[in-house]
């Protein structure tokens, strides 16, 4: 979306967040593994990114900066804290949600083990479709960081997903 | 190891059917940090420039007394603000407009919100009774635009709606010109309650009210509370209208309902001896703090 050199107006603002809430709420959901937290996160993002505009305007990917601050958010230790005190009714909903299928849980359980760096370089270029230096840039590492983190997530996901694969085929037979 | 694009896609579709908050609310909420936070600047600059300020003056030779304070020792003359400076108004949100419990404070329990809307959007095609007649036509009382309007819509059920509306506008002059419209408007609806054919038994009653001091930080701070009914002719059921119209600075919080019944059953003021507090006015403080937070 383009954005130009005088501040964001509420036009513009509209847009990028019609465009990319839900987007970001899976991006982050996939590196932080809770989707209400994710939503809240994103949400929280989006607020701080109106009262802070001429930060957007300037930005070169004003939804990376939202994805940013969102990230920042959801490892926040003092969130964690937050949350860890909320009676576990907090999230009420009509219906129950539907059971996720079996390779959701996989990929979920597999991710949840890997370092939270590697888990957000794997998000950010599987899902997110940023390139490697793109990658450097929004997590302010340098790129031979960001390849090794890559390299070693594939490997520790591929023999993570294997074992789990292995496990549901035994017990199958 | 298989297409690893696969599942994280599958992840993120999780998110294709999550609510989206409405984005106005989003800005306002941002407009209102905005606002904090600049507010919080100035008044941190403001100590910091009275302090060099105090310092100075004291270090100076002894000055007459109609003499301002000279900035010696700097090379800009500039004296500082006699006033802080002056922030646009917070803008209102959604958490400024009363709740079910306090529009329904006795019970309410069987009560439920059929919307929130932003502008006049929940008044759209609808002629409220003794609303003002510029807000059924579709702008707004006054002479000044509000510069937000957030109204909740509530009831037992969508047939008998009832409203919790706040208003905010640019200056604290432009929203007591529109408290005093809205509540003349409220007070003499006779011909809205005629033009919906109640054409028998018109009565109005408009009781002030004071907020106690403290309840609220802006000024003035001021409420009313309108009961008016009419009924048709023959008719041994009346349509009995309660609106209260709260103002705390440049922020208005107006609550209606209408129904009908063969009497009020309450008393605007508490201690009465054969009546219990009407709702709206049982509920005023905590209305005025909903709309002031």
């Amino acid at each position: 979306m383009p954005i130009g050199v005088d501040e964001v107006d509420a036009t513009q603002f509209d847009a990028l967040y019609t465009a990319s809430f839900r987007r970001l709420v899976g991006q982050i959901r996939a590196m932080c593994g809770d989707l209400d937290e994710a939503r809240d996160c994103v949400q929280e993002a989006f607020i701080r990114a109106w009262d802070h505009r001429e930060q957007l305007s300037v930005a070169d990917s004003p939804e990376a900066w939202v994805r940013r601050t969102a990230y920042r958010l959801a490892v926040s230790r003092w969130r964690r804290a937050r949350r860890s005190l909320r009676p576990p009714d907090r999230a009420l909903q009509a219906e129950p949600p539907p059971e996720p299928n079996p390779d959701r849980v996989a990929i979920d359980r597999a991710l949840a083990q890997l370092p939270a760096a590697q888990r957000r370089a794997l998000v950010l270029f599987h899902l997110c479709d940023l390139g490697v230096n793109e990658i450097a840039a929004e997590v302010g590492a340098p790129v031979g960081t960001v390849k090794s983190q890559l390299a070693r997530g594939r490997q520790a996901l591929a023999r993570l997903l294997n074992q789990d694969l292995e496990v549901r085929h035994a017990r199958l037979s | 190891m298989p297409d690893s694009r696969d599942p994280f896609t599958d992840l993120a579709k999780e998110a294709d059917t999550v609510d989206i908050p409405p984005v106005a609310e989003i800005r306002r909420k941002g407009d209102r940090r905005r606002t904090i936070r600049r507010a919080l600047t100035a008044v941190a600059a403001l100590a910091i420039v009275a302090a060099l300020g105090f310092g100075v003056f004291v270090a100076a030779p002894m000055l007459e007394r109609n003499r301002s304070p000279q900035w010696a020792g700097t090379t800009d003359p500039t004296p500082p603000p006699s006033s802080p400076a002056v922030t646009a108004p917070t803008p209102p949100t959604m958490d400024n407009v009363a709740t079910m419990q306090m529009v329904f404070p006795e019970d309410s329990s069987m009560i439920q919100v059929f919307g929130e809307y932003e502008g006049d959007a929940a008044l759209a095609g609808r002629s409220l009774l003794c609303a003002p007649d510029v807000w059924n036509s579709g702008s707004d009382p006054g002479g000044e635009a509000a510069t937000t309007v957030l109204t909740r819509v509530m009831g037992m059920t969508p047939e008998v709606p009832s409203y919790a509306m706040v208003r905010g506008y640019a200056s604290t002059e432009a929203a007591s010109a529109a408290y005093d419209r809205i509540v003349a408007e409220a007070s003499d609806c006779r011909a809205q309650l005629k033009a919906a054919g109640m054409s028998e038994l018109f009565r109005s009653e408009a009781t002030p009210f004071d907020i106690p001091a403290g309840t609220v930080t802006r000024t003035p701070a001021r409420a009313e509370y309108v009961v008016a009914v009419g009924s048709a002719p023959g008719s041994e059921m009346g349509t009995w209208v309660d609106v209260l119209v709260v103002q705390s600075g440049e922020r208005i919080a107006w609550v209606h309902q209408a129904y009908e019944g063969q009497d009020h059953n309450c008393s605007p003021t508490a201690g009465s001896q054969v009546e219990v507090q009407c709702a709206l006015p049982k509920s005023l403080i905590d209305i005025a703090r909903q709309l002031d937070r």
